[in-house]
């Protein structure tokens, strides 16, 4: 492996290529904080500019701005419940508390270190998957991606703070929704009710700004007064504690890490189901689940490791076969092409050192924007003593301009508005909004692979038990819907007995 | 037992209030559209509704579940217990963070509206009016505040998106019919 990594490491010795990624670390962190611009939609105004550059500097300044988009777009979910991408959503449900409680500092610290953290672990596991990729993804049919997906709602729909069928509900209803539009496999429409806005289906972007930034607007404009509800501690003192909880809960890194790096390298999966499966399994595991979303700090930890290990995982399937793992890769697949490089199991004898490099260059930006968040945390803190009366109308005009900004759509601003009070209402009757949005993410990637093995296996079920992979799959979704309630059961009987 | 209470570990639980008709509006809403959908998927092909039927379905079970675990029977308050995380009954007429209720239905119209008007106004020219009107009229701030927020705002929307990153903003459709 050393062979291969030394060669690209030389690339950073070159005072331009270091520029070229500080600059696309700064565009990445600096975007990523506008809600609704991801590292899709920078990349692309990116994209054309790079256009008369060197392969290596391209790809340098490309991995710079993707690994740094997703920490940008965390800090603003930490300070003021707005993420700037789908997958950071997962980082508003404790770190947003945690800067109401004043301890904006312990969360940015700790958001810092678990994307450092997870992002090593990423980039490692790349290094080491990158040469035998396309083993790993040949293990995953259909079935064992329709299980996948099917795992992913479980998980999400049973930690609701203990209200599993209000998340149910939610994950039900959401799957649903993710069916309107086209119907990949009639070709026919679904629900769309004679709209043609609907044919290409619900946008996530604006589903996503809508269930959180809008609702989040609504709800401040009802409460008023400054965004952190002790101001006067809004200091960052608590910024070493933050990083150092990230070195304290260190499974919680290594499991979101994992699940970063394999939802990452499964194409259609995304980082959204990253984040959220990541927090999921981090509420499950803890022996006091019910104090999520109240400001625990692993809420940060497993969400944030886990989306930067899958930044770099989801290069696996775009370089080796090609397969975009999300909107920001199938960007990116672009201008691979941009710059004649064309990806594929050749990709690695022809391209190993640009390659290489493009796979560090994601981790630098990581480390640098770690320290970059944790450097710019004054002015940044200044966010949370705004008064919330200047931020929603700061906050809706930049959703709306970005909303539409991705696809030139006017509509997508009153659909994100719909979402908004769907949000509103949703936090209001007490229902989680995890479920919808992973539903919205799972649900074509559950239905693709249903019909898919359907069809391989003219009708018959039995294809989700043939393969060892499908079982253990089907081990976890059966425990991820057990356990809950076992837990919850056995806490209530040991409280009853205590109480006797 | 006493030092159990105190510790906070063998407090037991307690039994929920009463519910009242409140309490089963959200269920209700979400049998209803679900009953929607469920009709609607009827209406399509075989192939096309067997997927969603089955998540339909499911949550037919899954609101029946809700309802009943809001009924304040025995049966009830054993699904509540166990499903619903014992969860006290939504109350809705009292309003929300101390504010009314009439407020928080004009606080959802309002950033609707703001996103319907947009449609027709177009960006631009929507965000200092409705920055002027919110800060005037919601916010109680003074004139002078809502003015300098209305400049300040249009200003950064307007470099970061049509200056910085090149995106024509919508005009909206009356700007679009009166100029093409």
């Amino acid at each position: 492996m050393f062979d291969i990594v030394l060669p690209a490491l030389h690339s950073f010795a070159s005072f331009e290529n270091v520029g070229f990624l500080v600059l696309g670390t700064v565009i990445g962190l600096v975007f990523g904080t506008i809600p609704g611009l991801g590292g899709a939609t920078t990349l692309a105004l990116v994209m054309p500019m790079t256009y008369g550059m060197e392969q290596t500097p391209a790809m340098i300044l490309a991995g710079g701005l993707m690994g740094s988009v997703a920490m940008g777009g965390s800090i603003t979910a930490v300070l003021i419940n707005t993420p700037g991408s789908g997958p950071s959503a997962a980082t508003c449900l404790d770190g947003y508390p945690l800067t109401q409680q004043g301890k904006a500092g312990m969360a940015i610290g700790a958001l810092a270190s678990s994307t450092a953290m997870g992002s090593v672990i990423g980039v490692f596991s790349v290094l080491l998957v990158l040469p035998v990729a396309r083993q790993l993804v040949m293990m995953f049919g259909p079935p064992e991606f329709f299980l996948l997906a099917l795992l992913g709602l479980t998980a999400i729909s049973i930690s609701s703070g203990g209200k599993l069928l209000c998340g149910l509900v939610v994950g039900a209803g959401g799957l649903v929704l993710s069916f309107i539009g086209e119907d990949a496999v009639s070709g026919g429409q679904r629900y769309t009710f004679g709209s043609d806005y609907l044919w290409d289906g619900l946008p996530l972007v604006p589903t996503l700004l809508g269930l959180f930034a809008i609702s989040e607007m609504i709800d401040l404009s009802l409460k008023g007064g400054a965004v952190a509800k002790k101001t006067e501690t809004t200091e960052f003192a608590g910024l070493w504690e933050g990083i150092r909880a990230s070195f304290k809960h260190w499974p919680v890194v290594l499991r979101g890490s994992i699940i970063g790096t394999l939802e990452g390298s499964i194409p259609g999966v995304g980082g959204t189901a990253a984040s959220f499966l990541a927090y999921s399994l981090t509420v499950q595991a803890d022996k006091h689940p019910e104090t999520f979303g109240k400001g625990r700090i692993e809420g940060v930890i497993a969400p944030e490791a886990a989306i930067n290990a899958k930044e770099a995982a989801c290069l696996i399937p775009t370089l080796t076969f090609g397969i975009p793992a999300g909107l920001e890769m199938a960007v990116f697949l672009g201008m691979l092409i941009l710059h004649g490089i064309e990806p594929g199991p050749m990709l690695l004898i022809h391209h190993s050192e640009t390659i290489y490099a493009l796979v560090l260059a994601l981790c630098f930006s990581c480390l640098i924007g770690a320290v970059l968040g944790c450097v710019c945390i004054k002015p940044l803190s200044l966010i949370t003593k705004i008064d919330v009366h200047v931020l929603v109308p700061l906050i809706l005009a930049i959703s709306a301009a970005g909303t539409f900004s991705i696809r030139g759509e006017p509509l997508d601003i009153l659909l994100a508005g719909v979402f908004g009070v769907v949000g509103y209402l949703l936090r209001r009757f007490e229902y989680p909004r995890l479920p919808l949005v992973l539903a919205l993410v799972l649900g074509p990637v559950a239905e693709r692979s249903y019909h898919q093995s359907m069809m391989i296996s003219d009708g018959s079920w039995s294809v989700f038990v043939q393969h060892n992979t499908s079982l253990v799959l089907i081990s976890l979704i059966v425990l991820a819907v057990v356990l809950p309630v076992w837990r919850s059961q056995s806490r209530r009987r040991k409280a009853a007995a205590e109480f006797a | 037992m006493m030092v159990a209470l105190q510790n906070g570990k063998g407090e037991q639980p307690p039994e929920p209030e009463n519910s009242d008709w409140q309490d089963y509006i959200a269920p209700v809403v979400a049998m209803a559209l679900t009953l929607f959908f469920l009709v609607a998927s009827y209406r399509l092909s075989e192939k096309a509704r067997m997927v969603p039927l089955l998540a339909l379905y499911a949550n037919v079970v899954f609101v029946s579940l809700e309802l009943l675990a809001r009924i304040p029977t025995k049966l009830g308050r054993s699904l509540r217990r166990v499903l619903l995380g014992n969860a006290p009954p939504i109350k809705i007429l009292g309003g929300y963070h101390g504010k009314p209720l009439s407020r928080e239905i004009a606080a959802i119209v309002l950033i609707v509206s703001f996103c319907a008007a947009v449609q027709v106004v177009g960006i631009l020219p929507m965000v200092p009016i409705f920055v002027v009107f919110y800060m005037l009229a919601w916010a109680k701030k003074s004139l002078r505040s809502a003015l300098l927020a209305a400049l300040v705002i249009s200003v950064f929307v307007m470099l970061l998106f049509e200056v910085v990153l090149g995106v024509r903003l919508y005009p909206g459709l009356l700007l679009n019919n009166l100029f093409g």
